[in-house]
């Protein structure tokens, strides 16, 4: 339907298009607006040159109602001064020829260069070129004020007063920074809650009270809370300029979500498709909103169902919660087949600073694994301790979304021992960290350097002895990007230990519609035992681009494999290029 | 007998005796004219004189016996005295023909006077009286003007008189005069303490009967007014033409001047030079206007008393008013020249001229004029006033003793139409009025320092549909003489009686279009101009007569919005209250809000922001809501109640979506909060307020950092109206993509151990 749709639409807008008068004068063409005024505008462009809305039209050619009939001249004149200056442009003239009057709407004002006057220490720290290149118009400042507003805010002054002027003769805009004062928070005002103990809602909270003030760490408490499903909207605010309240008196208003939610989903991922995804969850067990979820998963590569419960028992402390889960998946990869079956109990708590998060969970689980294909045994029952220590940087966690700085540091142990339920001894260490930097310090920035690390050490008596799930397997779009995902995999028994470097240049602004390409460079070395390299450098060069769509970003890279002396190490795939296409997913 | 006869002889013989010595004496007047018999005589009969009669030689000859020639000259100087006259005379030649019968005429053939000095004493020629009255400049023109008349009339052949060092004394005033005329030229210079007065020109025969005489007159004198040059060009008969140049001398000299006037008048004079007819006056000025042509003035001159002169010009018409300024203006002043150029003016006053070099501040001149216009065009004028003029240290003061003016547009139409296509040409919707608009001035009252006239305003238009406009203004202004002291004041009252208008067809959802410029862009410099002292201050009042003075038709309006208005406007503050006080619906996308009352005024503290305090209400689904909104109209505060009672989700809820929060989606509750947040941050203002309350919502998204909120209206046919989002910069909306009240588009990425996954799902969701 929708198909069938649109080839008629745009018809539409072509014939559309084609019925607006147009006329040459003096060798350029004119669109005409409504009665006898004309505006210059590129010929056989149906889009071209200046358009003005309904009401503008009424205003310059008339109407049936009473007293607006007709407008003068002058006064028509008047208000197409005004509507063209909405739209940049300053220096129209005015033509009349028989009985017509030609505009030549004029040059652009584009901004060229913002004056910030009476800036704080440090402001300059970012620097705004989101304007540059674009108009001088009334949304153009508005755009400024409201980024000079942000920044302020940003650097702990939540009252600020802005002003903005511009002069399009010298494309100039000067910004009048009145910062305020710097704010602690100090006072916190939550609504009582009707059936919730309101302690809880700090368990969000990406600051502690008596931190600075900073809006991007209440923003990303209220996304913590959206994200959560626990509240519907969350939002702080302050009371500045009203005399009954302090500037350092700050209001937490939100509103709940109903507590119980079904989900229907189907999609795919990257790796496989189609995935059908049913999904329950009630994130008001008790009053202090501890969240049960359960969730059936079903595609061609896994087969899972698995429930968990976050229960939060301890009001003064409503961070530290316990997380019994239960979890029966089965997996059907390219190297291995197998049943996984857990069951839980973990402790996590985590910390936040004014900068950064810091998280720890402590997972005791008892296994069940069955290997119907690959390496590895084909049963064991075994308890693990898991354990997951993450320190993310507020920065990082706020532009997830469009990533441009910031640090990510994740250390996963999990460990089991023979006699304690489990028939081997095994520690597998995997620590992650990411650093990303906004060269510059340009917003929206120009040019994003990234570098991310990965080492694994799986440390157990014989490789063999280790389950399939606790082996390193390399390639992908996650490490070596020239090379096919887990085809770095010594022959499908996989890597004892790895250590990987990764770079990306990604340049935000040199290409149109939001297209952002970048470089990469990626180097990794394997270990077939704990801790022995061999001697082989894999490495990837390549390019990519990214898309930030509506729904997410859309990736795609193409790398060149290399791995040194290749013939040397039958690592299984030889050097290659490779592409990758994702979406959701980032550097 | 015999002494009969005897006397007879003897007269006979005396009479033959007489006849002879008379014939004797007539063939020998130089008997007569001989310097002893004059000595004697003037001896015998005027005893105070002296006169050198030796050195005057009297000759008279006969050509025949009543044909006689005198001939008086005098060759070397000699005085003659009277008292305190005195007249030296270098040189006199005087050749005069006399015919003595049958009829008496005489000629001047010859005259050449020179006299080097002589002081005449006017008072001793004064009749009846000691003292003589002053000497009068313009008295003195006009009998040099008869007298110069006079003597070319009598056109002597061989013609030169020189005078020079003469002094008339009026005991209170001397005046010098210097004064030389021939066949060709004639010259006039009249020296008085203050003033000095210098005429030229020649002479020559135009044809045998007239006589021109082109005159260049410099007149230099103390004060500042006549400080000027005229140049005069006359003719002594036929059509008495007179082109005058006045040029400003003193304007070198720095001080207030009029620049330039020429003048052509068409002159009649009356023999005592009291009358003066202007048939026609092309006034040619370098400032205000080119050009005033006028006709059909007779200006009546006479004397007031000693030092003034009375004049009287009835009937003055201008005929044509022209001007660079106006050929600039075209058409939009054609109404105005139209209607100058069709009055009756008349003019009187007079002119004091002994105070024209007062240096104290001094009465100069009172001025009466009245005006009317001739035809009762669309623009008529009635205007009678009396102005006196004071100079003092070379400033012109005026003061207005009474004024009498009405002026009265009888067609404001005519004015639309006039002015179309000009500059000024009316803007809509005022241009579809038509009516009157009469000004009076109704008294004027002058006191020393000022000048205050008080008048009325009566505007009375109206046009198609429900427009009128019923506006009265009192007022009185004061016009200062010294602005530095004091600024001229403006005080009125304008009443409302009736301004009613419709507004244009806009579709709200395309929003209001940018009528007014934004102040923030402009080419100006950012300094702040220099203050400087006003001269003009003012203050007015405008009041309501009534609640609904003020009439608004829209087509979202049932029936229509009225209001009253009060305000007070200065220079330094500008204070209003607009009220609302009827109810009246709005019906727009499905929904009818009711606008119970709103007022609108200022804030008493912060002069530049306005005051709301107003009441909407809103009926959906058995409840009543009431929005309260009070505080700036900016950033307003945001009261919400309802009938029964609800909280402020549920209303919120009722509001965008017609049902409480209990009967939404999960998407929906999250407009709810996006809206309560923007409400409470006090974001959302008064036109949001009012979308909210009479559009369908679909969904309102609000960023506190930037306190913006951005709202989808739905619209009829299931048409979604976005304001955009700028997915780049949107903090909160991240990865999920509402594609309807339950479905949504989600993506997202899962981090595993060492491999992640990127993954999209569409998704329907069930909240309860």
């Amino acid at each position: 339907m929708r198909s069938s749709f649109l080839p008629f639409f745009i018809l539409t807008l072509l014939i559309l298009g084609c019925q607006s008068k147009r006329l040459e004068q003096g060798g350029e063409s004119y669109k005409q607006i409504c009665g006898k005024y004309y505006i210059r505008s590129e010929a056989y462009h149906i889009f071209s040159g200046v358009s003005f809305d309904s009401n503008e039209k009424i205003l310059i050619c008339g109407a049936e109602t009473p007293g607006w009939q007709d407008p003068p001249t002058n006064q028509a004149k008047s208000f197409i001064r005004n509507f063209l200056r909405d739209r940049g442009l300053y220096n129209p003239t005015f033509e009349q020829k028989e009985g017509k009057i030609f505009i030549d709407p004029g040059s652009v004002s584009e901004v060229e260069g913002i004056k910030f006057h009476n800036p704080p220490p440090d402001f300059f720290e970012s620097k705004f070129i989101g304007i540059d290149g674009k108009t001088i118009s009334s949304e153009s400042l508005d755009q400024i004020k409201q980024w000079t507003i942000s920044r302020l805010r940003t650097l702990s002054y939540p009252c600020p007063e802005v002003s903005v002027k511009a002069n399009p003769e010298t494309d100039q805009v000067d910004v009048y920074l009145s910062p305020g004062k710097k704010e602690n928070i100090n006072n916190l005002e939550r609504s009582q809650l009707d059936q919730l103990d309101s302690r809880i809602l700090s368990r969000f909270d990406a600051f502690q009270i008596g931190d600075p003030y900073k809006d991007e760490n209440f923003i990303l408490t209220s996304r913590r809370m959206i994200v959560s499903g626990l509240v519907d909207y969350s939002d702080f605010h302050n009371y500045c300029g009203r005399p009954e309240r302090e500037s350092n008196h700050f209001n937490h208003e939100i509103t709940f979500a109903r507590p119980r939610k079904f989900i229907f989903a189907i999609g795919g991922t990257t790796e496989e498709y189609p995935i059908l995804k049913l999904s329950w969850e009630h994130n008001r067990v008790d009053n202090k909103a501890s969240r049960f979820f359960s969730e059936l998963y079903a595609s061609s590569r896994e087969q899972s169902i698995s429930s968990e419960f976050n229960w939060y028992p301890f009001p003064n402390t409503p961070r530290l919660h316990f997380i019994p889960r239960v979890e029966v998946a089965r997996y059907s990869e390219r190297i291995y087949e197998a049943l996984s079956q857990k069951l839980g109990m973990g402790l996590a708590s985590s910390v936040d600073t004014f900068h950064n998060r810091f998280r720890w969970e402590l997972s005791p689980t008892y296994n069940v694994e069955k290997t119907f294909r690959g390496e590895g045994p084909e049963h064991s029952s075994f308890f693990s301790l898991d354990s997951y220590l993450t320190l993310m940087s507020h920065a990082f966690e706020f532009y997830q979304n469009a990533p441009r700085k910031g640090y990510l540091v994740d250390l996963n142990w999990s460990t089991r021992q023979r006699g304690l339920g489990s028939s081997i001894g095994l520690n597998r260490y995997l620590l992650t960290a990411k650093y990303l930097m906004n060269w510059g310090g340009f917003d929206p920035p120009l040019f994003v350097l990234g570098f991310r690390f990965q080492y694994g050490l799986l440390d157990i008596s014989q490789l063999d002895d280790a389950p399939v799930s606790s082996r390193f397997f390399l390639g992908g779009d996650d490490n070596l990007r020239g090379f096919p995902r887990k085809s770095l995999n010594n022959q499908g028994l996989g890597y004892s230990s790895y250590i990987y470097l990764g770079t990306e240049a990604r340049f935000l602004k040199v290409l149109p519609f939001g297209l952002q390409p970048f470089l990469l460079y990626d180097i990794a070395k394997v270990a077939l035992e704990n801790n022995t390299f061999i001697e082989p450098i894999l490495t990837s060069a390549g390019a990519g681009m990214r898309w930030q769509s509506p729904f997410g970003s859309f990736r795609a890279t193409l790398a060149y494999g290399m791995i040194d002396n290749h013939d040397q190490y039958a690592l299984g795939p030889t050097n290659q290029w490779k592409a990758f296409f994702s979406f959701g997913k980032e550097f | 007998m015999r002494y009969v006869k005897g006397i007879l002889i003897t007269l006979i013989l005396l009479i033959v005796s007489l006849t002879t010595i008379v014939l004797l004496l007539w063939y020998n007047l130089d008997w007569i004219a001989h310097p002893d018999v004059l000595a004697a005589t003037q001896k015998r009969w005027a005893p105070k004189a002296k006169v050198e009669w030796d050195k005057i030689d009297i000759e008279v000859t006969n050509q025949g016996f009543f044909n006689k020639t005198l001939n008086l000259s005098i060759d070397e100087s000699t005085c003659i005295k009277w008292s305190a006259t005195e007249i030296c005379i270098e040189k006199l030649a005087l050749v005069v023909p006399v015919q003595l019968a049958p009829q008496f005429n005489y000629k001047i053939e010859k005259l050449v006077l020179i006299s080097n000095r002589s002081h005449i004493a006017l008072y001793e020629f004064a009749s009846g009286k000691q003292e003589s009255t002053p000497l009068n400049f313009n008295s003195l023109l006009l009998t040099y003007k008869s007298y110069l008349k006079q003597i070319l009339n009598l056109r002597p052949e061989d013609f030169k008189i020189e005078i020079s060092n003469s002094v008339l004394d009026s005991k209170e005033s001397q005046q010098k005069i210097d004064f030389s005329i021939d066949k060709k030229q004639v010259s006039l210079n009249f020296k008085q303490e203050t003033m000095q007065v210098a005429l030229s020109g020649d002479l020559s025969t135009l044809s045998k009967n007239e006589l021109a005489l082109k005159l260049k007159t410099d007149v230099k004198t103390e004060s500042w007014l006549l400080n000027t040059q005229v140049n005069l060009t006359a003719k002594t008969s036929g059509e008495n033409k007179i082109d005058i140049l006045a040029i400003d001398k003193s304007k070198d000299e720095g001080i207030p001047s009029f620049n330039r006037v020429e003048t052509s008048l068409d002159l009649k004079i009356s023999e005592d030079g009291s009358r003066l007819a202007i048939d026609t006056f092309d006034l040619k000025p370098d400032y205000g206007f080119d050009r005033l042509i006028g006709k059909a003035c007779v200006v009546q001159f006479y004397s007031r008393d000693e030092e003034s002169t009375t004049w009287n010009c009835q009937n003055l018409r201008v005929s044509r008013f022209d001007s660079q300024q106006i050929r600039n203006l075209k058409k939009e002043f054609k109404a105005v020249e139209d209607m100058l150029s069709d009055l009756n003016v008349k003019l009187k006053g007079y002119l004091n001229e002994k105070n024209l070099s007062s240096k104290e501040k001094a009465k100069l001149a009172e001025v009466s004029l009245s005006a009317e216009s001739v035809k009762k065009g669309f623009m008529t004028l009635d205007l009678a006033t009396q102005a006196e003029f004071f100079q003092s240290e070379k400033k012109l003061s005026w003061n207005i003793n009474n004024l009498d003016t009405n002026i009265k547009i009888n067609s404001f139409q005519e004015v639309v139409k006039r002015l179309k296509g000009s500059r000024w040409a009316i803007p809509m919707p005022l241009n579809t009025l038509d009516g009157t608009i009469k000004i009076d001035v109704e008294k004027i009252t002058s006191m020393t320092s000022s000048t205050e006239v008080q008048g009325q305003a009566r505007i009375l238009l109206k046009g198609k549909g429900q427009q009128k406009v019923d506006l009265t203004m009192n007022g009185t202004y004061t016009h200062s003489m010294d602005t530095d002291k004091r600024p001229h004041n403006l005080k009125a009252v304008i009443e409302i009686g009736k301004v009613s208008f419709h507004l244009p067809p806009f579709d709200p959802l395309k929003g209001i279009p940018s009528v007014a410029r934004d102040s923030r862009i402009s080419t100006e410099s950012n300094k702040k101009p220099k203050e400087e002292k006003s001269t003009f201050d003012y203050n007015i009042k405008i009041e309501s007569k009534s609640k609904d003075s003020i009439q608004v038709f829209y087509k979202h309006f049932e029936p229509y919005l009225t209001a009253s208005l009060k305000g007070e406007l200065t220079p330094n503050q500008s204070q209003f209250s607009v009220k609302i006080e009827d109810p009246f619906k709005i019906s727009y996308l499905r929904r009818e809000v009711t606008i119970v009352n709103f007022v609108l005024e200022n804030n008493q503290i912060a002069k530049d922001k306005i005051d709301i305090d107003g009441r909407i209400r809103y009926e959906a689904s058995g409840y009543i809501v009431f929005i309260d909104v009070l505080g700036d109209i900016g950033s307003p505060r945001v009261k919400l109640s309802s009938q029964p009672s609800l909280s402020r989700d549920d209303i919120i809820s009722l509001l965008l979506y017609k049902r409480t929060r209990s009967d939404l989606t999960q998407a929906q509750q999250q407009n709810v909060g996006g809206a309560n947040a923007a409400l409470t941050d006090r974001a959302i203002g008064l036109i949001g307020i009012w979308a909210f309350a009479s559009t369908p919502v679909e969904s309102v998204y609000y960023d506190s950092q930037t306190q913006s909120y951005q709202a989808v209206i739905g619209l009829p046919g299931e048409v979604n109206l976005s304001l955009g989002t700028d997915w780049e910069n949107s903090r909160f909306v991240g990865l999920r993509k509402r594609l309807s009240d339950r479905w949504f588009l989600v993506t997202g990425y899962e981090s595993g151990d060492e491999q992640g996954v990127g993954n999209i799902f569409l998704q329907r969701e069930y909240t309860y």
